[in-house]
């Protein structure tokens, strides 16, 4: 009676996930001497098991297998497949190489440019009046610009008022 | 690593390899592909073996990529297939009716099985039909402890459930 309940609470545990495999082995034992104390569907997994356990390669299986290593090996596939490995390796190492040096002399040459480009454009007015004249007339532009986008902002924040209002108007209500 | 130390170290896992491979493919020939395929890798990538921290669950993980990708290659889904090689459980001196008994069981594992996640199944027959630890299957399937039980936990759930209704509805 007390083996009785011991096992159908092992059995409880195993379908809750928290046997340990001690106790798993405790229970295959018990099913496989006293199946009659547990349930079908705790039988049908262990006899599964049992199934599973008996599943095996053939024995010719290492056989077949050290003959297609060294039918492998013999035509050179290993040999072949690493060569391949290494190539490819050398191959992206000149890639990467190759890039490097292409950027470094293009960066050069782009700051040479950089400075030439300046140096033209260094005095682009001689007369200081003109200068000033132009230098005005773009942060007139520049500040118009930002003038239009106060203006949005302005309508924006007057919608965002009268929706206040409006809203709380109708939550007094 | 040479010869006989490949046999002595990785060859002896082959027919755990084998039951793996079995939860995932249809036919004794596909199963015994995978294993050939894996360990025509291993034996390929042996010198950098030594730095692996558990051969046998490499070994494992190897099979269970090789059996998806050959399902996929194929391209078939993953469906459970417990019980599709006609090898023969029972004794020899099993009755008829036992023997009967036991390919009604493995059916209703079978049929119960199919309908459960990949990642289910994998917990589940590494765990309760292979004997592995919660560690161990973790290591197998790149997941943590406490997912390996989450796992084992809904599998058995699961198949209880099915196991239950094909029971009632066998004997109803």
């Amino acid at each position: 009676m007390e083996t009785d309940r011991y096992y159908k609470g092992l059995e409880s545990k195993y379908w809750a996930g928290e046997t340990n495999l001690i106790e798993e082995s405790a229970l295959e034992k018990a099913v496989r001497e006293y199946p009659e104390m547990f349930s079908d569907e705790l039988r049908s997994v262990f006899l599964a098991k049992n199934t599973i356990d008996n599943y095996k390669l053939s024995e010719d299986f290492d056989d077949a297998f050290w003959k297609k290593v060294e039918s492998d090996s013999r035509s050179g596939v290993f040999v072949f497949s690493d060569f391949i490995k290494y190539a490819a390796v050398g191959i992206v190492i000149f890639g990467l190489a190759y890039t490097c040096t292409l950027l470094m002399s293009t960066d050069q040459t782009t700051t040479k440019t950089e400075i030439s480009e300046i140096s033209i454009t260094n005095d682009t007015y001689d007369s200081p009046e003109i200068a000033f004249e132009k230098a005005k007339q773009a942060l007139i532009m520049a500040s118009g610009n930002l003038n239009k986008g106060q203006e949005k902002i302005k309508e924006i924040k007057r919608f965002h008022d009268a929706k206040t209002t409006i809203m709380g108007a109708s939550e007094k209500e | 690593m040479d010869r006989n130390e490949f046999a002595n170290k990785i060859m002896k896992y082959k027919d755990n390899m084998y039951r793996f491979a079995m939860s995932y493919m249809h036919s004794e020939a596909e199963a015994q592909d995978v294993v050939q395929d894996v360990l025509m890798k291993l034996w390929e990538t042996r010198y950098s073996l030594e730095q692996k921290k558990s051969m046998e669950a490499w070994c494992m993980t190897l099979t269970r990529n090789k059996s998806l990708d050959a399902l996929k290659r194929a391209g078939r889904k993953f469906t459970s297939s417990i019980d599709h090689v006609n090898h023969n459980p029972t004794s020899e001196n099993s009755s008829p009716l036992q023997v009967y008994s036991d390919k009604e069981s493995m059916n209703h594992i079978k049929s119960a099985l199919q309908s459960l996640p990949e990642k289910q199944v994998a917990t589940f027959t590494l765990r309760d039909m292979q004997g592995y630890s919660y560690l161990e299957i973790g290591d197998m399937l790149g997941l943590s402890i406490d997912q390996v039980k989450v796992n084992i936990h809904r599998a058995r759930k699961a198949l209880k459930k099915k196991l239950s209704t094909e029971y009632a509805y066998g004997n109803g």
